[in-house]
């Protein structure tokens, strides 16, 4: 039976997920901890900034011995109260739960990508410290899978979320790539900086930072210098003279009025075989607006942006629906291999008890029957091999082939030991 | 009905109503549907629209066969292989210029049936010999590639000002992420233009050298068909122009490539009907 008993962003507030948070130095320990609870036989620990969250594989009263192990247990000593921000699910709502946080469903962000990668540290851990098993390597890879799925057979992580992703989006509309493309920025604040870095991980190879105090466009320029990119600082006054070099211009100083004006940038434009992004992320504006009416000329101010973003929310949001029925052909298979799995020791048992019955009455037979030649007896063990073969077929047949419901009654009507087909 | 007495008609008209059906799918997969994956293993509106091509095609080619040879000496019949090549150009590397090309060049396609459909049947020359036809095939097909070419680049400065207009205009959700860059597209103009002229001009030196041959009276000046594909050419030219030596792009620069194309389809479907068959 699966377990799942940990909380999260929707559960608990951050306070109380910092003091639950179990470190990649702890994880081992908290495992060991999650295994010793009785009946428990697997476990698997996901601790993110935003979930703490044990699956955990055993018998069925192992759930509520589990839950009071872990209000007892934390490094740091419990939070006061976790048990009011403690979740705890089981069996088919367990799975499809890790299945929604795989697929980003359950994250802050709605799609986001991390996840994924984490759900994969998550079960390299538990094997590493030995606490995986088969079902929940299986219960793991298959959501892994399925979030897999979700993002390439959806558009549930497409779409910006952010104003840097916004200004990507715009870029790539714009140029169709951003390698090989110079970022001019006009004012080293931290917004502009994001955008700009956002850009330079998508393929932009050069950034030059002008700032009226050339000691924070120096910092900056070192910072992208650092990252890889080729940067550069530039004088207040010299940056009207590179706007020619930037196919990308994002503007964020606090001045009260344009200092980028319509008459510069057609000069630019003239000068250009190619299109210009100007990006206005500062309030009040710093680009002339009618900037926009050049040829060639593109410009986006915050509000811009900030729709980009609601309508990639949006967007996101919309293709819940489809993720959702991902989810469900996925559980459905996972169960599928579930009931087949529980159906393996039951067939093992019941070829072992066919075996033992018919060794035990030829060798019972052959005793009595001493004058039989080799070749007659050899018959005879054939004959028993035979029947008990033919007898075994049909169930052994019924059970690889999905009859794994009827186990049990197979187990009663064979009189099975009770350890051949429990509960794994 | 003059045309449903000819034995191709009806695979022909199953064509034309097929590609009227893919065009329907592929507007609607634009305008109507939500941005799709690539990869998604769920058949969109567009999928389907594809593979109705496919079919049109198919049903458009058994019609061009059933025509024999005597289709590059009939003008409806050069237009409906107009139409068939565009869509096959499309099925085959359209997509790269982005699937959203499927929803101007379909509507050509079927334009171009309809025309082979219903037009009368102009003979434009009738051969004398081998040679002649020969030389007429292989001056058709110079032409009808240059003019598929020239349709991929209407298609691409098509696209190019709409996406350039919802930009400009700050539209900023659903169409413009589903139609291609202004980069790219710009990128494609400018090939499917260079490829295009390039195969014009030899279709057109091909064509006056044949006439010339075949004519010694023959004077290019006084022939519109020649005049009309000449001012196309022009025109293309005019954009590869601007483009190498003032440096010319976007806007300004693909409303030439409209412009020619314009001429070019009234010089192709119109000259025709306008002049005496040479």
């Amino acid at each position: 039976m699966l377990h799942l008993l940990g909380l999260n962003h929707k559960t608990a507030p951050v306070e109380v997920r910092e003091r639950f948070a179990v470190s990649a130095s702890h994880l081992g320990q908290a495992l060991g901890y999650v295994r010793d609870v009785p009946g428990i036989r697997e476990a698997a620990i996901l601790s993110t900034c935003n979930r703490v969250e044990i699956y955990a594989w055993g018998d069925d009263r192992s759930g509520p011995l589990l839950r009071d192990s872990m209000v007892g247990y934390h490094p740091f000593g419990a939070p006061r109260g976790l048990e009011n921000h403690l979740h705890y699910s089981h069996d088919q709502s367990a799975a499809r739960h890790l299945f929604e946080v795989a697929s980003g469903l359950d994250s802050l962000v709605l799609g986001e990508a991390e996840i994924l990668g984490q759900v994969k540290v998550a079960l390299e851990a538990a094997h590493k410290h030995g606490a995986a098993g088969a079902n929940l390597d299986e219960l793991f890879r298959r959501s892994i899978a399925c979030g897999k799925r979700a993002r390439s057979e959806t558009s549930i992580s497409r779409g910006a979320l952010s104003v840097g992703a916004a200004a990507v989006e715009l870029a790539r509309q714009i140029f169709g790539g951003l390698a090989g493309h110079t970022v001019l920025i006009l004012g080293a604040g931290k917004m502009s900086a994001r955008v700009a870095q956002c850009l330079v991980s998508s393929g932009a190879h050069r950034v030059l930072v002008a700032n009226r105090t050339l000691e924070r466009a120096q910092e900056l320029a070192q910072l992208f210098d650092d990252a890889g990119a080729g940067a550069e600082a530039v004088g207040w006054d010299e940056f009207p003279n590179r706007l020619a070099h930037a196919d990308i211009v994002i503007a964020s100083t606090r001045a009260p009025h344009y200092v980028v004006t319509r008459e510069q940038i057609a000069a630019v434009a003239k000068k250009r075989r190619r299109s210009l992004l100007l990006i206005d992320i500062a309030v009040p504006r710093d680009i002339e607006p009618t900037c926009n009416e050049l040829d060639d000329v593109f410009l986006f101010d915050i509000d811009d942006l900030e729709r980009v973003v609601e309508d990639g929310r949006k967007g996101r949001a919309g293709e819940i629906a489809r993720v959702e029925t991902l989810i469900d052909e996925e559980i459905g298979a996972w169960q599928k291999w579930l009931i087949a799995s529980d159906a393996q020791p039951v067939m093992a048992a019941l070829a072992r008890r066919a075996a033992q019955v018919r060794d035990g009455e030829v060798e019972t037979a052959l005793a009595k029957l001493e004058h039989l030649s080799d070749k007659d007896r050899a018959a005879v063990e054939t004959l028993a091999r035979a029947i008990a073969g033919k007898l075994m077929h049909a169930p052994l047949s019924h059970l690889r082939n999905g009859g794994a419901g009827d186990a049990e009654a197979l187990k009663r009507a064979f009189g099975l030991n009770s350890d051949a087909g429990g509960e794994k | 009905m003059l045309f449903l007495s000819r034995a191709e008609a009806p695979f022909l008209l199953a064509a034309t109503t097929i590609y009227l059906l893919a065009t329907l799918l592929l507007w609607a997969h634009l305008f109507l549907m939500p941005r799709d994956v690539e990869n998604s293993k769920n058949r969109t509106l567009g999928d389907w629209g594809r593979t109705l091509l496919w079919l049109g095609a198919t049903l458009h080619l058994v019609a061009i066969a059933g025509q024999g040879p005597s289709l590059f000496l009939i003008k409806a019949g050069v237009v409906g292989l107009f139409g068939w090549f565009l869509i096959v150009s499309f099925l085959v590397i359209g997509r790269k210029i982005g699937a959203a090309s499927g929803a101007v060049v379909a509507p050509l396609a079927l334009i171009a049936a309809l025309y082979s459909l219903t037009a009368p049947q102009l003979h434009s020359y009738v051969p004398a010999g081998r040679l002649d036809a020969f030389w007429i095939a292989a001056h058709v097909f110079f032409f009808l590639s240059g003019y598929v070419a020239l349709a991929f680049a209407f298609a691409a400065s098509l696209l190019y000002l709409v996406q350039e207009g919802l930009l400009k205009r700050k539209k900023l959700s659903g169409l413009w992420q589903k139609l291609p860059s202004l980069g790219v597209a710009d990128d494609w103009i400018y090939r499917a233009t260079a490829f295009g002229l390039a195969l014009l001009t030899l279709a057109l030196i091909l064509s006056v050298a044949f006439s010339t041959a075949q004519n010694p009276t023959y004077s290019a000046l006084r022939d519109p068909k020649v005049l009309f594909s000449t001012a196309t050419w022009a025109i293309f030219a005019l954009y590869l122009l601007t483009r190498w030596r003032l440096g010319w792009h976007g806007r300004r620069s693909n409303l030439v490539v409209i412009y020619g194309f314009v001429v070019m389809a009234i010089s192709f479907f119109g000259v025709p009907h306008l002049v005496p068959a040479s």
